[in-house]
């Protein structure tokens, strides 16, 4: 199946140790990379979203819905039109691309986080504060962990569609593994089906695993069989079981 | 220095002007039959998934998990070129001198994509419907279909309507990956504006403009219909 005219080699790597880095691993590289500067950008967003200035919730509003609003391709026009202009260079297309999917992912990233910083109960927050936690104290060790916690089956699922979405990258010509399997078709008409059932086989298995760890940190996280979930149903050693357990003189 | 000089005319040229207004009726058109067409394929296959019968159950169980995992984009171009090689010669070379082929392989591309994810959100409302309801309307004498078109079907297409709507909207926006299939819809006639005249910020703008006010008004339209219902969380309930 895989021989000189298609080597696995092609689907995999595309051109890599003659050419530029292509196939399967660029796919996977380019949702890696998006998916980290997504994450990134992404908090920013949804603090935004949050903030009382009203000048920045509306911009960051307005740039959230905007983006989900309009197609991945057209985003990638936006970026492969008006970068040159900004920058006065042409970029190389991986890196307008890169920066392109990072921008329309944190998009869809920001949402993700603001829901989970929302599901956050707000008396968590009263008491992080009433203890005397700073502000930013409150955000890192007290909103942002059970945020985080609450949307990694989210994350999870996300990184598998922006996995699918990096195959619309073969649009603006680079050589990802959508293109490597119509390379191949084309160089052997006759075994098209072959080309394309691997190229299939191939995305399957990557989106497979992922949604597999999505389902897993779900099951993981669901209130009934999640670790945390157990130990809490479980009385601490020095707390007292019931209140009769209490000391009756407490008070006294 | 930033340097770009802006010229709108090229939108009114009648020649991309038509290319424009033709773009965006295809991916209307497109959006609608597409969207309909995977309503159709994510109910049947729903209705295969919870089936009591295993020769129905697992072979959608299976589809659905293949085509979810497998870019739309791939479903578009395996309608489109590999298809017509997969059936009987003289099928597949009136499939290839029918004109509007690309249409019809681009419809059924997203039809299927969507539909996998619509079964999904189906089968979870169709569970989601209490097993009392069910009892209570074999107790009353219904049969299987008045059983599904008055109870099952109005009580778990309530709450499955947003989720739908979400995935309406993500048909609307995937009509953009037929540039890979040359199907003359808004993107291509995009791309094709901006190949010819190099001005591609205007060409740019006027797509998004559409892009944006045709999925928000598919969500403004869908959320004023159907309103969310709202989650009951421990501390009461909120709108998501």
């Amino acid at each position: 199946m895989f021989d000189r005219g298609m080597p696995l080699q092609l689907y995999l790597l595309g051109n890599f140790p003659e050419g530029l880095l292509g196939g399967l691993a660029l796919n996977v590289l380019v949702a890696l990379v998006a998916f980290s500067g997504s994450f990134c950008l992404g908090h920013g967003l949804a603090l935004g979203r949050l903030s009382r200035h009203r000048v920045l919730r509306l911009a960051c509003g307005a740039y959230v819905e905007l983006v989900r609003a309009v197609p991945l391709l057209i985003v990638l026009f936006w970026f492969f039109f008006l970068m040159p202009i900004l920058l006065q260079v042409a970029l190389p297309p991986l890196m307008t691309a890169l920066i392109a999917l990072t921008a329309y992912a944190s998009a869809y990233q920001a949402e993700f986080i603001r829901t989970g910083i929302r599901s956050v109960a707000p008396g968590e927050i009263e008491a992080a504060r009433s203890l005397g936690l700073s502000p930013l104290a409150t955000w890192l060790r007290v909103v942002l962990p059970q945020a985080h916690r609450h949307m990694l089956p989210t994350y999870a699922s996300y990184f598998t569609s922006l996995f699918k979405d990096t195959s619309v990258l073969y649009l603006v010509g680079l050589v990802d593994l959508m293109q490597t399997g119509l390379i191949a078709a084309e160089r052997a008409p006759g075994r098209m089906l072959e080309a394309y059932a691997t190229v299939g086989a191939l995305f399957f298995i990557v989106c497979w695993l992922g949604s597999r760890l999505a389902s897993a940190l779900e099951r993981w996280l669901s209130p009934n069989t999640h670790p945390a979930a157990r130990k809490a149903q479980r009385p601490h050693p020095s707390t007292p079981r019931r209140p009769s357990q209490e000391n009756p003189h407490a008070h006294a | 220095m930033l340097h770009y000089d802006f010229d709108w005319s090229i939108l009114l040229r009648p020649q991309f002007a038509e290319l424009l207004v033709d773009g965006t009726l295809r991916t209307l058109a497109l959006a609608a039959v597409a969207g309909a067409l995977s309503f159709v394929a994510g109910a049947l296959l729903a209705l295969a998934r919870t089936s009591p019968v295993a020769a129905l159950r697992w072979p959608a169980e299976l589809a659905v998990e293949v085509v979810r995992n497998v870019p739309a984009l791939f479903w578009v171009l395996f309608f489109y070129f590999v298809l017509p090689e997969l059936l009987p010669p003289a099928w597949g070379e009136r499939l290839h001198t029918w004109p509007d082929y690309v249409f019809a392989a681009a419809a059924m591309g997203l039809a299927l994509d969507n539909g996998a994810y619509l079964s999904d959100i189906m089968r979870n409302g169709m569970v989601k419907v209490s097993r009392g309801q069910r009892e209570a309307a074999a107790n009353c004498g219904m049969s299987v279909w008045q059983e599904s078109l008055c109870i099952l079907c109005p009580q778990s297409l309530r709450t499955m309507m947003p989720a739908i709507a979400n995935r309406m909207i993500h048909v609307f926006k995937n009509t953009s990956l037929c540039v890979a299939i040359s199907l003359p819809e808004l993107s291509w006639a995009t791309q094709q504006i901006e190949s010819i005249t190099f001005k591609g910020l205007e060409v740019t703008l006027l797509a998004t403009a559409v892009y944006a006010t045709g999925s928000l008004s598919l969500a403004w339209a869908l959320s004023r219909c159907f309103p969310a219902p709202g989650l009951t969380t421990p501390w009461g309930d909120r709108h998501v």
